[in-house]
């Protein structure tokens, strides 16, 4: 999505729809590295039907990742691409379906983006290069030492566009990917894959959704599907919510800020290119063992559960007394159109509206009084009812000139204390802090140091404000003039930073006026324009919502201007048309390209056509220019600008195309058209059998295919040029991979299911849907359960799953580097101390106590190998949370064990209670148990004050 | 302009897709063809002055109003794109390669935008960020792009919200402020006159010329200009005019170009330039008829003339042909204006390099206060008797180490003296001192902060000045305040900064004048980055 830190709010205000993934690693054994069978349930305690993989978020991190260096060529990123995939498929284990979308042409109004940011790579590319050139100069000229240079072409991701011999490439490599794993992988036994790749029009998020809409509109579709969408973007989750599909989570990388970049050159951690120096790299561990595996380094997937999303918005969104019927789906459908306003891929966001001040907070808010006078919910089914936004938009347009002016109060004391705090640092460099923040020894038997810090906040505040105050004296009285006025303080501090130039001021009065001058060049008083602008706004908000809710309404539509108006420029919408042109086509591939890219990219192209990018004679010269201007707009950085490019007229390129269109080779023109979507199923997939006979009878008209044999997948079939058969040999496209001559994999062309033009696909929920138990904890539950028992949030995909514990090899391990004998002395510094007592919140977790008879019945059928045998819920294994005060013992299988087994284990009943090893233990493993001293009660940890917690 | 007036009021279903529009409207059957390219988002404004180039152009190339045959269309085609090209030029603050450029300036003869907007350019912007104007991300969560590209620095070159220059237009030939000119509002009885010899000399440059036209000229031009004319016709009053001025000279500036204005100017200075070096003189001579003509001034423009011109020329004598990327400037100060321009300018060769670099500068010194016509007055008469100029090498920089460590050790005696270096020291005197124990002098250069956007400064602070500090042609330090004696001692206290550490160094450094990087004569210490240094107020290069 257009938001940045979108997620991060999201994140941040409904932490519990974020649960890890756990992912199995292949082990190795003997040098050998024994892969994963993905057959087998799955770790994360869920098993998902569909994988759907929106391939940019792959392809881009795979070809030029941040923190990696680069891959030397092209097979080597498809081969990253590939080992991307059995990654996540790993994770996520679909066992239904794998769809693989490739972004195709995108609708116009994406488009204008694309271009943008081409633009602004290509020259951010050639300024790389440039800076890393020199700088190798330099340090050879030092004497430093570099790798070699490789003359390689820099490679230049604009090449990711649908259209490139790159993208072309990319699909006959994921074609033979498909058919090698279906032949080889235990795990895509079943499985049916769908390959859309760049030559079907739609951007890969789009193409995802388009199926999955359709899919649902069909009778056979299985209302509790699973799904599984795979995506960094934000938007998204909130294409996951616009399906209503119950059960939907979507898998991302965990972004962890500022991690380490390698240099460009040196490919070395902590400098960048422009400090490189060519100085040697520095040993990690005797032999430069740690060298490449920095801990943590690797990428760490998340999964983002929308039914707890769901949960989330229903608790904030529930309103009573409305006037009409409340319905959570419909709020819901309106909560995504409200978040289109604080920014989208199509629109600009409007002015007044930043995620980071908590706009869709105060949006949410202002619904939830509005909708009273509304007369209903604000959509329907994707349309867009204008009267009732415009009601939203002028209330927010009278909160609008308070926004601003808060804005600017919020970063002036921002600064000040940035300000503030480095002058503090520059003075506070040795100094330690005292008082109760006085460092202390350990140990030692140190009672006072147990006691927490009284009123930290209080404390750190007074000691700032002493260490400011000796030292602002002498800056003040600086005067060295005896100018009126004094010197500015400005010119004195020289580490006063320098503001971005803001004309317009927005929290000044008369800052629309300057807006509207500024950015469009008009008078504010020139209404026919600013009605133009908000027309068009309006407009895109309708094409917007449809594009997630029914489809892209128009390919040609796109907002005409760099900036958004304001709220309170919202009125009298309600009567603005917000139809589109029907029957409106997607760009070519290669027009598209020609849309996009700009001059310095046309290597791209055909070779006339890229003359019409930079000969001055050509008729379109005025779309590629080769400097632009960047509009900070309030912004900090460059990238985050407004590029003010012109925006490319579809007619003139068309026009002008007309005339080299002729000059395109066979193989050019075959990367020109449009195509579509390719359905792959291995030998044992019950429509292989049908898919044969399809191509046997070579019939040229698409067939149904039957949705029974495709756990009710729908769709027309049709037959493949240049498919993949069985028994006949799939070439490899990478020379570093084998040919497959033992094929058994089929594929054939597949379309979606159509329907007419007019058709609304309802966004509901469909008869026959499960709602997923709920997560979070209910709002009443404090008065529901009456015997105090505390809430225990749930951590993963299942209330019940199986705590963490550890291995029987992990404890003899310990066993052999703690000592046995400890008895009840305290011996050692943290004898006394207990484990960390999260659980210590009084009251023992009486429900196993009533619960005594499942013990046996768990003892003898789980065996450690068994451990993963679908979601049968364990019993609680819960630390020891419990008796620390009331010294009762739950019956617990491994407490109950040692009374029963003889003397092995009554030795090791009275063993101390062993701090850390308080980890429960499978109970089939009757040996080991008794050594730990878990069950034990704890005598209580002495009575410090540190954990008087209760 | 009445056909701008209608609208395109179509209805929202045929510019649903938001391109260009057909739109018919009941206007000149003659010009129904160019209603039908109005843009469906353009303004009324930008469309009046595109109107303007699309009729201008398509009589001269005289196509035919109907635009039948099929050669025709594809002539019509290119018309609409260079028509394109200028107005995303004006208005949008794109930059086209060089040939496109210069032929749409071509077109545009005649043309004056008033107030059109400023843009920073994107080279700009990472330019300036390189330069490392703010280094701080001030704890800002969002993870950086590979390059730090972005600092703090906003668009530079809105000095106003009301009007505003087209900085990034290259600069035109002479020609083009008198265009501007003639087409402003103003209502300065003298506009008649100046029209009336702007046409003219128009006609003669247009010609020979393949030069760009410039655009903006912003109406507060006029009366300022005006009245600099009225009160110092000798001076260039174009410097008087407010900072809205028009931009650079074209970057490829034929030479005949200017010597024809030159001739149509004055006999004086067409005598001028020829003596001195032709070809740069020439552009140097066709800014300053662009200064004069500027001055709205049409009698004045010839008097004027001859003193730019021989400001120029002398100027001019003491270039060498082919090595100079830099320029002096006439005036003490530099313009933000066309920095990235200028850039541009200045990969072309040497020859136009110079010229345009001359006559950027010209337009610059169009853009300086009033303050700087005094200025240039006194230039004029000081110019003359430069010295020949000499590149800066590192030769000059061994040869001033020496002096410098004596200087350092006076400085570090003083500094005992007064008890260490803090705030409270006299920082003038000190230095002062000092530099007087070691036998030499101190160069004070001032200039009021609103010439120098390159300086990143809180723009609410418009009146303050800067000053420069320089020492045997080395750069010392640079200051601002709201005096003069306040900015000295800014100045002076940053160059003690510099002897603090354990030792000084001579650098040849690259810093930013007017836009672009200019070699110069550094005082380094052992820490600080060559590529942090404040830009230049004058030209270094001319100091020597």
């Amino acid at each position: 999505m257009g938001v940045p830190a979108f997620f991060r709010w999201l994140s941040r205000k409904y932490p519990s729809i974020i649960v890890s993934c756990t992912e199995e690693k292949p082990k190795e054994c003997n040098g050998i590295k024994i892969p994963v069978d993905t057959s087998k349930p799955n770790p994360n305690e869920v098993e998902f039907d569909n994988l759907y993989l929106d391939m940019n978020g792959i392809i881009h991190p795979c070809t030029h990742p941040e923190d990696k260096p680069a891959p030397k060529n092209e097979d080597e990123m498809m081969v990253a691409i590939f080992e991307y995939i059995d990654r996540l498929f790993n994770i996520v284990r679909p066992r239904r379906l794998l769809y693989m979308a490739i972004d195709g042409v995108a609708p116009r109004a994406k488009m204008n983006q694309q271009r943008s940011r081409r633009f602004r790579a290509s020259k951010e590319g050639v300024e790389a290069t440039e800076e890393k050139q020199r700088v190798r100069e330099e340090i050879l000229e030092k004497g430093g030492y570099l790798p070699p240079e490789e003359i390689k072409e820099r490679f230049d991701s604009n090449c990711i566009t649908p259209g490139t011999e790159f993208m072309d490439n990319l699909a006959k490599c994921l074609r033979y990917y498909v058919a090698d794993r279906l032949n080889n992988d235990p795990g895509w036994k079943n499985l049916t894959v769908i390959l859309s790749d760049a030559s079907a029009p739609g951007e890969g998020e789009h193409k995802i959704m388009d199926y999955i809409r359709r899919q649902r509109a069909q009778p056979n579709h299985d209302p509790n599907t699973h799904h599984c969408l795979c995506g960094a973007d934000a938007d998204l989750i909130m294409l996951g919510l616009a399906t209503h599909e119950p059960n939907f989570t979507i898998i991302r990388e965990e972004f962890k800020p500022n991690k380490p970049k390698p240099c460009g050159l040196c490919s070395q951690f902590g400098h960048e290119v422009k400090d490189c120096q060519g100085l040697p790299k520095e040993k990690q561990g005797e032999h430069d063992q740690f060298a490449d595996c920095l801990p943590g380094q690797e990428q760490e997937f998340i999964f983002i559960r929308l039914c707890v999303l769901k949960e989330y918005l229903e608790k904030e969104l529930t309103m009573a007394s409305l006037p009409f019927a409340f319905d959570i789906e419909r709020s819901i459908d309106d909560w995504v159109f409200m978040c289109f306003f604080v920014g989208n891929d199509f629109l600009p966001h409007l002015p007044s509206l930043e995620i980071r001040e908590g706009a869709i907070d105060r949006l949410v808010n202002i619904y939830k009084n509005v909708v009273h006078k509304t007369g209903g919910y604000l959509t329907e089914n994707g349309f867009v009812n204008l009267q009732r936004v415009q009601m939203i938009m002028l209330a927010v347009g009278e909160v609008e000139d308070s926004i601003f002016k808060k804005r600017k109060d919020d970063e002036e004391n921002f600064k000040r204390r940035q300000k503030d705090k480095k002058k503090r640092m520059k003075r506070e460099q040795h100094s330690m802090p005292g008082g109760q923040f006085t460092p202390q020894p350990l140990g030692r038997g140190n009672r006072s140091s147990h006691q927490p810090i009284n009123n930290p906040r209080q404390t750190a505040f007074e000691m700032r404000m002493q260490n400011t105050t000796p030292s602002s004296s002498p800056n003040t009285s600086v005067s060295s003039d005896g100018t009126p006025g004094g010197v500015k303080r400005k010119a004195e501090d020289s580490d006063s930073e320098p503001e971005p130039e803001d004309n317009i001021r927005l929290w000044e009065a008369g800052w629309k006026q300057r807006y509207y001058k500024n950015k469009f060049d008009v008078d504010a008083s020139d209404n026919k324009f600013r009605r133009k602008v908000v027309q068009s706004y309006v407009e895109g908000l309708c094409w917007v919502l449809r594009y997630y809710y029914q489809g892209c309404a128009s390919w040609k539509w796109y907002y005409p201007f760099h900036y958004a108006p304001f709220a309170s420029d919202f009125e009298a919408i309600a009567d603005m048309p917000s139809d589109f042109e029907k029957e409106t086509k997607p760009f070519k591939p290669l027009e598209q390209l020609m849309g996009v890219f700009p001059a310095a990219s046309g290597n791209f192209l055909p070779p006339t056509w890229r003359k019409l990018m930079t000969d001055p004679e050509s008729s379109i010269i005025d779309f590629y220019p080769e400097d632009f201007a960047i509009d900070l707009n309030g912004k900090k950085y460059a990238w985050q600008g407004v590029a003010l490019l012109p925006f490319v007229d579809e007619r003139r390129l068309r026009a002008a195309l007309a005339e080299v269109y002729p000059d395109l080779t066979s193989e050019e023109n075959r990367r020109n058209s449009l195509g579509g979507d390719i359905i792959f199923v291995g030998k044992h997939h019950q429509l292989h059998d049908f898919i044969n006979e399809l191509y046997k009878s070579g019939g040229k008209e698409p067939t149904d295919m039957p949705p029974e044999l495709c756990h009710g997948i729908q769709g027309k079939l049709s037959l493949n040029e240049n498919p993949v058969l069985p028994d006949e040999t799939v070439h490899s496209p990478v020379p570093l991979l084998r040919d497959l001559t033992q094929n058994t994999a089929i594929s054939i062309n597949f379309k979606d299911p159509q329907f007419q033009e007019d058709f609304v696909f309802k966004a509901m929920v469909l008869p026959g849907a499960k709602k997923p138990s709920p997560v979070l904890k209910p709002g009443d539950w404090e008065k529901t359960n009456n015997d105090g028992r505390p809430w225990r949030p749930q951590l993963g995909f299942n209330r019940d799953r199986r705590q963490v514990h550890l291995d029987q090899s992990a404890f003899r391990t310990l066993g052999h580097t703690m000592s046995r004998d400890r008895g009840q002395s305290s011996s050692g510094v943290y004898s006394n101390v207990g484990p960390p007592g999260a659980y210590n919140q009084g009251g023992s977790y009486r429900p196993l106590l009533s619960r005594p008879q499942q013990i046996p019945k768990l003892l003898s059928n789980i065996r450690p190998q068994d451990s993963w045998q679908g979601p049968t819920p364990l019993f609680q294994q819960p630390p020891q949370r419990y008796d620390r005060n009331s010294g009762a013992t739950p019956l617990l299988a491994w407490n109950r064990m040692p009374h029963s087994q003889g003397p092995p284990y009554q030795q090791n009943q009275y063993q101390g209670p062993g701090g850390p090893m308080n980890y429960p233990q499978r109970p089939s493993d009757r040996r080991e148990r008794g050594r730990q001293g878990y069950g034990r009660p704890y005598p209580l940890p002495p009575s410090s004050g540190r954990y008087n917690w209760n | 302009m009445a056909g701008g007036e209608a609208a395109p009021a179509a209805g929202p279903g045929p510019v649903a897709e938001g391109g260009e529009g057909k739109v018919r409207e009941a206007g000149d059957a003659r010009l129904d063809w160019v209603e039908a390219l109005r843009g469906y988002c353009e303004p009324e404004q930008h469309w009046r002055y595109r109107r303007e180039f699309l009729i201008r152009n398509a009589e001269a190339s005289s196509l035919s109003p109907n635009g039948e045959g099929g050669g025709d269309e594809a002539e019509r085609r290119r018309l609409v794109s260079f028509s394109m090209v200028w107005a995303n030029h004006v208005f949008l603050g794109c930059r086209y390669p060089q040939q496109v450029m210069e032929k749409v300036l071509d077109m545009a003869a005649g043309i004056t935008v008033t107030s059109a907007p400023t843009h920073t350019l994107r080279d700009e912007l990472v330019a300036k960020v390189k330069r490392g104007i703010s280094s701080s991300n001030e704890g800002l969560e969002e993870p950086c792009k590979k390059r730090a590209v972005g600092t703090d620095k906003a668009s530079e070159d809105s000095r106003s919200d009301a009007k505003s220059t087209k900085a990034e237009v290259p600069m035109e030939t002479g020609t083009e402020p008198m265009k501007n000119v003639e087409k402003e509002k103003a209502e300065d009885p003298e506009k008649p006159l100046s029209s009336t010899v702007a046409p003219k000399v128009v006609s003669t440059a247009a010609p020979t010329v393949a030069p760009k036209v410039v655009s903006a000229v912003a109406p507060a031009v006029a009366p300022k200009v005006v009245s600099a004319a009225a009160v110092a016709p000798k001076v260039v009053s174009a410097a008087a005019v407010a900072p809205k001025v028009v931009s650079a000279a074209a970057p490829a500036m034929a030479p005949k170009v200017a010597s024809a204005t030159a001739t149509a100017m004055a006999p004086k200075v067409a005598s001028a330039t020829a003596t001195a070096v032709a070809p740069k003189v020439a552009s140097a001579t066709a800014t300053s008829v662009a200064q004069k003509m500027a001055s709205a001034g049409a009698q004045k423009v010839a008097p004027m003339a001859p003193s730019t011109g021989v400001k120029v020329e002398s100027r001019l004598a003491n270039y060498e042909p082919t090595a100079v990327t830099r320029h002096k400037s006439v005036l003490a100060s530099s313009i933000s204006g066309p920095e990235s321009k200028m850039n541009d300018c200045l990969t072309k060769p040497s020859e136009s390099k110079s010229e345009n670099v001359l006559t950027s500068e010209k337009k610059d010194s169009l853009e300086s206060a009033a303050v700087l016509a005094s200025k240039s007055s006194l230039h004029v008469t000081a110019v003359p008797a430069k010295m020949p100029l000499k590149l800066l090498t590192s030769e000059d920089a061994k040869e001033r180490q020496p002096f410098f460590n004596r200087l350092y050790k006076a400085v570090a005696w003083k500094l005992v003296a007064v008890g260490g270096f803090s705030p409270t020291v006299n920082h003038v005197e000190l230095l002062n001192s000092s530099i007087q124990s070691v036998k030499a002098t101190l160069d004070v250069d001032f200039v009021p902060l609103k010439e120098l956007t390159d300086l990143p400064q809180n723009k609410s602070s418009q009146e303050s000045v800067v000053c420069e500090l320089r020492c045997k042609s080395v750069y010392l330090g640079t200051g601002c305040g709201k005096s003069k004696e306040n900015a000295k001692a800014v100045a002076s206290r940053e160059a003690l900064k510099l002897f603090l550490k354990k030792k000084v160094t001579v650098k040849l450094c690259k810093r930013k004048y007017k836009g672009r990087e200019v070699e110069d004569l550094v005082l380094l210490d052992e820490e600080s980055k060559p590529l942090n240094l404040p830009p230049a107020l004058r030209n270094p290069q001319e100091i020597l």
